[in-house]
C-alpha cells in the first residue's frame, strides 16, 4: 500500500486504508497474517478468502446488484483495492438521520438482497453498515469478505436473520423499515416464501429460546 | 511539446507511463512488421476494445505488479499488459483481440520508461513511425460498445448496474 494512504478502519480480518488509484478515491483492504496459524495454511486460507471475496463481488454484479468495482487485487500482500464511493452514505446513517424516502430506500435494499439470494449468493455479514445508499437512492452492497454460494434455504434464512438481529439492535423501534426490506425482497425473489418460513424457524432457535413446540 | 497523457500509477511511483492515441492510421501492416522485427519500443494496441485511459491503466498496473514480484505470465512487460487486458490466458488469442490488425485505423500506444526523458524520446520516435493523426485532447477512446461487451462478456444486467468501464475493470482486476 502506498505511502499516501491513511488508515481508516480496522476489523478482525484486516485494516482498511483510504488512498487513490490513478487519482480516483480508493479503499485498500489489507488482510492480516494470522501468526497463530501455520504459515502455509494461513497463506492458503487468506488467498482463498481473497478469491472468494472477488468472485462474490463480481457475481453480485452479474446478478444486477451494485457493488464497488475492484481496481486491483494484490495476492502478495493480500490486499484488494476497491472503488471508494464517496457520494454515498451508510444505510445505518441514512436511517439514523430520518431522511426522506427511507421506506422506499429500504424496499430498494430488500430488492437487491432478493437478487443476491435468487442467484444463490449469500452475503454472510448483512448489517446496515454494509449497505451504502448513493445520492440517487441506489443501494450498494459492500464487504463480501464472508460471502459464500449456497442454494440452501437454511443459509439464506440465516443471512436474513443476521440482518434482522443487526437491524433491530442498531435501529430499535424501526420494525416498519425492516418490513419494507422484506417487501422489497419478496418482489425480486420468487422463492421467498420458503425463506420466510425458515426465518420463523430460525427465530425460534436463537439464544435463550425454548425449542419446545 | 510537453507530453499530456501520463498515467499516474501510485503503486509504481518510479515508472513513467504514457499513452498516445493515433487516428486515421494508414500504415498498420508496416507497423506490424516493425513490431515483429523488434524495432518498436512502445506497445501498439487497437483502439476498439479499450474503453478509457483508466481501463488501460488498470491493466498496466497489474502487469507492472506482476513484473515487480517476478510473477509475469509472459516474457516481457508489454506482452504482460496485453495479457492483463485480456480475460483469457493465451498470449496469441489476447494479441489477436487487443493487438494491431492489418486494417487497424485507431491505435493506443503505451510507452513505459524509468524517466520522463526516456518516455519523451520513445514517443517522438513513435510519432515518426506511425502514419496517422495524434489525438492530443479528447479522453474518449474510439471503442465499439458491442465489441467490448462481447470480448469482456458484459451482460445487460451488468450494464445497468454500473458504467461499461466499471464492468470491464472489475473483470480484469479479479481475473486470476
Amino acid at each position: 500500500v502506498s505511502t499516501q494512504s491513511t488508515g481508516i478502519k480496522q476489523g478482525a480480518e484486516g485494516r482498511i486504508y483510504e488512498t487513490t488509484f490513478m487519482g480516483r478515491p480508493c479503499l485498500a483492504k489489507v488482510r492480516f497474517k494470522k501468526a497463530y496459524r501455520h504459515p502455509i495454511l494461513d497463506e492458503k486460507l487468506t488467498q482463498r478468502r481473497l478469491t472468494q471475496e472477488c468472485r462474490s463481488i463480481q457475481k453480485g454484479r452479474a446478478l444486477g446488484v451494485r457493488t464497488p468495482t475492484v481496481y486491483f487485487v494484490d495476492q502478495n500482500s493480500s490486499t484488494i483495492y476497491l472503488e471508494y464511493l464517496r457520494d454515498s452514505i451508510v444505510l445505518k446513517d441514512f436511517i439514523d438521520q430520518q431522511s426522506d424516502g427511507v421506506v422506499t430506500v429500504c424496499e430498494a435494499v430488500g430488492r437487491e438482497l432478493g437478487k443476491l439470494h435468487s442467484g444463490d449468493l449469500i452475503h454472510g455479514d448483512l448489517t446496515t453498515s454494509n449497505i451504502l445508499i448513493m445520492t440517487d437512492g441506489t443501494p450498494v452492497i459492500i464487504d463480501f469478505g464472508l460471502s459464500t454460494t449456497s442454494a440452501l434455504v437454511e443459509d439464506k434464512g440465516v443471512d436474513l436473520y443476521v440482518l434482522e438481529k443487526a437491524f433491530l439492535s442498531t435501529h430499535p423501534s424501526c420494525e416498519e423499515l425492516l418490513e419494507a426490506i422484506w417487501v422489497g425482497y419478496r418482489k425480486s425473489y420468487s422463492l421467498h416464501k420458503k425463506i420466510f418460513v425458515k426465518l420463523d424457524e430460525i427465530r425460534l432457535r436463537g439464544r435463550k429460546r425454548s425449542m419446545v413446540g | 511539446t510537453r507530453l499530456l497523457k501520463w498515467l499516474q500509477l501510485e503503486l509504481h511511483p518510479s515508472k513513467h507511463v504514457h499513452y498516445t492515441v493515433f487516428r486515421e492510421v494508414t500504415n498498420a501492416p508496416s507497423l506490424l512488421s516493425l513490431i515483429k522485427s523488434g524495432k518498436c519500443a512502445s506497445l501498439l494496441l487497437d483502439e476498439s476494445n479499450i474503453v478509457s485511459p483508466f481501463h488501460l491503466g488498470v491493466a498496466i498496473n497489474k502487469a507492472l505488479s506482476a513484473e515487480a514480484s517476478g510473477k509475469m505470465k509472459s516474457r516481457s512487460v508489454m506482452t504482460e499488459i496485453v495479457l492483463c487486458l485480456s480475460l483469457v490466458n493465451g498470449i496469441s488469442q489476447s494479441l489477436n483481440t487487443f493487438g494491431l490488425k492489418p486494417d487497424t485505423t485507431g491505435i493506443v500506444a503505451v510507452t513505459l520508461g524509468e524517466s520522463e526523458e526516456e518516455v519523451q524520446r520513445q514517443v517522438d520516435e513513435l510519432k515518426g513511425q506511425v502514419e496517422g493523426i495524434v489525438i492530443a485532447e479528447d479522453d474518449r477512446f474510439g471503442y465499439v460498445e458491442s465489441e467490448v461487451c462481447r470480448v469482456y462478456g458484459v451482460t445487460k444486467e451488468e450494464q445497468l448496474v454500473d458504467s461499461l468501464e466499471g464492468a470491464v475493470v472489475i473483470k480484469i482486476a479479479t481475473k486470476i
